[in-house]
């Protein structure tokens, strides 16, 4: 794969078995992109603002339900920052909830997705989100 | 104008006549004049007329002496100029000679018409003509002889001295003759003269004086018009502001007349009314008398049931002003009941309900329209009461609003029960969004950890792999089965507590269109036969729910007819203001003891074994269809014969209608 085209993942999640389950199915769906981990909203500005997670062609995939900074806090928090605004974050959820998804979309995600519950159907979903943002073009 | 203004013009008419009777004497007397002015002027014209006449008569009588003077001249010319030719024989003599004697003969000629009016001298002038004539020709005669060398003899010369003798005698006449006509004449015109004078001079001096008269009578009486006019014109002013004045009081008069007269009539009208409302009223005294106890018991009672009612009962008069209170009101207020009729409902009124109070009232009052408000009153202990009140305007013979009756309703209990019943829903309200905003989270917290559950019992057969054992396998298997259910009941519980939670807009619906669309979207197997009744009817309302309803019975249908030829039939028909749906099976039918239990959330009548389900969907049906004011039961069996099949029936409103 090139180097450049490569997409720079960051998951926040703080729960461990959700955060494996993507792991496995990105080995399953041999998706080799580097994964980055952070546990909570606080956690992933952090890590955003950092050296440690590159600074080029990033994807945050975003929980809701998080301790301390819920999802919907961090997106308001992101797209007030001058440096992170235009940063692409796709929802990962289990939240169907309307409101949830009106006030994602609200805060300009790109994507809006449910976690199924079983890994087979997890691991079409990861594919076809990788194979996507491959073809889209970043800033 | 008044009546007296004429009287005024008559005496102004008077006073000018006065001043116009010498002016017509005097007029009469410049008439006079003029007349006379003419006579004495015509007079004058023909004396100087006659006079003139004298004057050339007069001229003409020294044109004729004049004319003879020269005539005698001309001839001693004549006999001059001859002698000196006969003299001296020469020729220039001669010429004065001829001249003469022409100018001699020209001035008879002349002389011939000044004295043709003349008859003496007339006939002196033929005298004078024939010697002047004769004269002449002697005079030619001799100069003839001379030529011819006759000489002259002394008789020639003595007659030629004769003959110019009787000449001059005749022309001296001739000229005394007109100078004695000159002398009458002139004494004739003299005498004239002396007429003219006599008569112009005193006439022009009469006239004059009589002008002079008459000139100095006018002024006087000019001045005098002068003075009355101006007199006249300050009466004038203050006869029309007496005048002015006198209308006034006059119109005054008038108006107190008229005044008076209404007042007369007022009086006579009420004298009238009193006599006939004396005669009424000694027949209704009679006709009283008899009804005042009858009314006595009327009015006892009324007071009775004014007093004993428990509700303040008063009466005002048709402006409002409070005429009687019930016993009640006194009681309420602690106060006595004219303290209450003076001070009014004001000063009792809870201070918030004062404006709207007034604001109702005086309306009614405008219109006469029922009067209803609710407010609070001030009882003598001090706690405001809720009290409803109410009144009614009492109309007379002709309509007109006779008084008011009112009452005041405690309803302190009821309204504060309102109050608190308000208070409740609200507090349900809220307690309702907490719930289900504790609903949509609990679900998702009692989610996750399944997920982990069966996200781990997979990675743990999959790390395993072929070294897993078959019957832990299962084991695992079953594992996820309970997983997936309890994920079942969870989002089944979520739903259920979202009904009537979202709401959309009504549309117009076609239930055969919704009725095909939710058989499709279940995608049942092969095997299920479905009959829907054509012709449904069309309803207006929101979609979501109804098609969620229809999608649990078809669904229930589908899942519980256990037999391997299904039929599911599906009628609806229109009931009044709803539409009756019927969802019909030929399974097995539900025995009567359960048809209310299935409509209750979690119960089951099949094993969770057998039929994979939550236990919520009639929950759900049941739910919705009552939230919409709809009915929602279960019959069962439909076939008498073989004692199977159900029919799940609901109502649903062909328009929104109110939600309870």
């Amino acid at each position: 794969m090139d180097e450049n085209r490569r997409l720079n993942i960051l998951l926040v999640d703080d729960d461990d078995i959700d955060v494996m389950n993507v792991r496995r199915a990105f080995d399953k769906g041999r998706i080799m992109n580097p994964l980055f981990v952070a546990h909570d909203g606080e956690e992933a500005l952090a890590m955003l603002r950092g050296d440690e997670f590159p600074k080029a062609r990033r994807l945050v995939l975003l929980d809701l339900n998080m301790p301390r900074m819920s999802g919907i806090e961090f997106l308001q928090i992101l797209r007030d920052d001058p440096e992170l605004h235009a940063t692409s974050v796709v929802v990962l959820t289990t939240s169907d909830d309307e409101r949830d998804k009106v006030n994602a979309y609200n805060l300009n995600v790109a994507g809006y997705l449910l976690k199924p519950v079983t890994l087979g159907t997890f691991v079409e979903v990861m594919a076809a989100l990788q194979k996507y943002w491959q073809l889209v073009e970043m800033p | 104008m008044t009546a007296l203004t004429p009287s005024i013009q008559q005496r102004v008419d008077q006073r000018r006549r006065k001043a116009d009777m010498p002016l017509r004497t005097k007029l009469s007397a410049v008439t006079a004049v003029a007349v006379l002015v003419l006579i004495v002027g015509s007079l004058g014209v023909f004396l100087v007329n006659e006079n003139r006449g004298a004057v050339q008569l007069v001229s003409h009588t020294r044109d004729v002496q004049r004319t003879l003077a020269t005539l005698l001249q001309r001839l001693t010319d004549a006999e001059t100029g001859q002698r000196g030719y006969l003299l001296t024989d020469s020729e220039e003599f001669l010429a004065p000679f001829k001249g003469a004697s022409e100018e001699a003969t020209r001035s008879l000629e002349t002389l011939r018409p000044l004295l043709a009016d003349n008859a003496s001298q007339s006939a002196n002038l033929d005298s004078l003509s024939a010697l002047v004539g004769l004269r002449l020709r002697r005079l030619d005669a001799r100069l003839v002889e001379h030529r011819a060398g006759i000489p002259v003899s002394v008789d020639t010369l003595r007659e030629g001295r004769r003959e110019m003798a009787r000449l001059r005698e005749l022309v001296t006449r001739m000229d005394s003759g007109e100078a004695l006509i000159l002398h009458n004449r002139q004494q004739i015109s003299e005498r004239q003269g002396w007429i003219t004078i006599a008569v112009v001079l005193p006439g022009t001096i009469v006239a004059f004086a009589l002008l002079l008269l008459i000139t100095s009578a006018l002024k006087r009486d000019v001045a005098q018009r002068e003075a009355a006019h101006a007199r006249i014109e300050d009466q004038n002013t203050e006869l029309e502001a007496q005048s002015a004045i006198l209308n006034e009081q006059q119109i005054e008069l008038e108006q107190q007349l008229e005044e008076q007269q209404v007042m007369t009539e007022e009086l006579e009208a009420t004298n009238t009314e009193l006599q006939r409302i004396t005669v009424i009223a000694q027949a209704e005294r009679e006709a009283a008398e008899s009804a005042r106890d009858q009314y006595r018991v009327s009015d006892t009672r009324y007071r009775f049931l004014a007093d004993t009612i428990p509700v303040q009962v008063w009466t005002a008069a048709p402006d409002g002003q409070l005429d009687f209170v019930s016993e009640g009101v006194a009681e309420y207020f602690g106060r006595s009941r004219e303290e209450i009729i003076g001070d009014g409902w004001l000063v009792v009124l809870h201070p918030d309900d004062v404006s709207p109070v007034v604001e109702r009232w005086t309306q009614s009052l405008a219109t006469g329209e029922p009067y209803e408000v609710t407010f609070r009153l001030k009882r003598a202990d001090g706690e405001f009461l809720w009290h409803l009140g109410r009144a009614h305007a009492q109309r007379g013979d002709h309509n007109e609003i006779a008084g008011w009756f009112g009452t005041n309703t405690d309803i302190d209990e009821q309204y504060r029960h309102l109050e608190e019943r308000e208070r409740l829903v609200r507090s349900l309200e809220r307690t309702n969004k907490e719930l289900d905003q504790f609903a949509y989270v609990a679900s998702h917290d009692l989610k996750a950890p399944l997920r982990g559950i069966a996200n781990l019992s997979e990675w743990i057969e999959e790390d395993v792999g072929e070294a897993f054992p078959t019957a832990a396998r299962e084991k695992m298997e079953l594992l996820r089965g309970r997983v997936r259910r309890l994920e079942g009941l969870i989002d089944g519980i979520l739903e259920y507590s979202r009904v009537g939670r979202i709401k959309n807009a009504p549309s117009a619906i076609d239930v055969n269109q919704l009725v095909h669309e939710v058989i499709e979207l279940m995608a049942p197997p092969a095997a299920v036969q479905f009959l829907v009744a054509e012709h449904l009817p069309t309803v207006f309302s929101e979609r979501i729910p109804l098609q969620q309803v229809l999608s649990n019975l078809l669904g229930n249908a589908v899942k519980y007819t256990r037999r391997p030829d299904p039929v599911i039939q599906v009628h609806a028909r229109t009931a009044g203001a709803f539409v009756h749906f019927q969802v019909t099976d030929n399974g097995a039918g539900i025995a009567p003891q359960y048809h209310d239990r299935i409509f209750v959330v979690f119960q089951r009548l099949a094993a969770r074994d057998k039929i994979e389900g939550t236990g919520i969907g009639l929950a759900i049906v049941k739910k919705v269809v009552e939230a919409r004011g709809g009915k929602v039961w279960v019959e069962s069996p439909v076939d008498a014969v073989t004692g199977t099949g159900t029919t799940f029936n609901f109502t649903w409103p062909r328009v929104p209608g109110r939600e309870d």
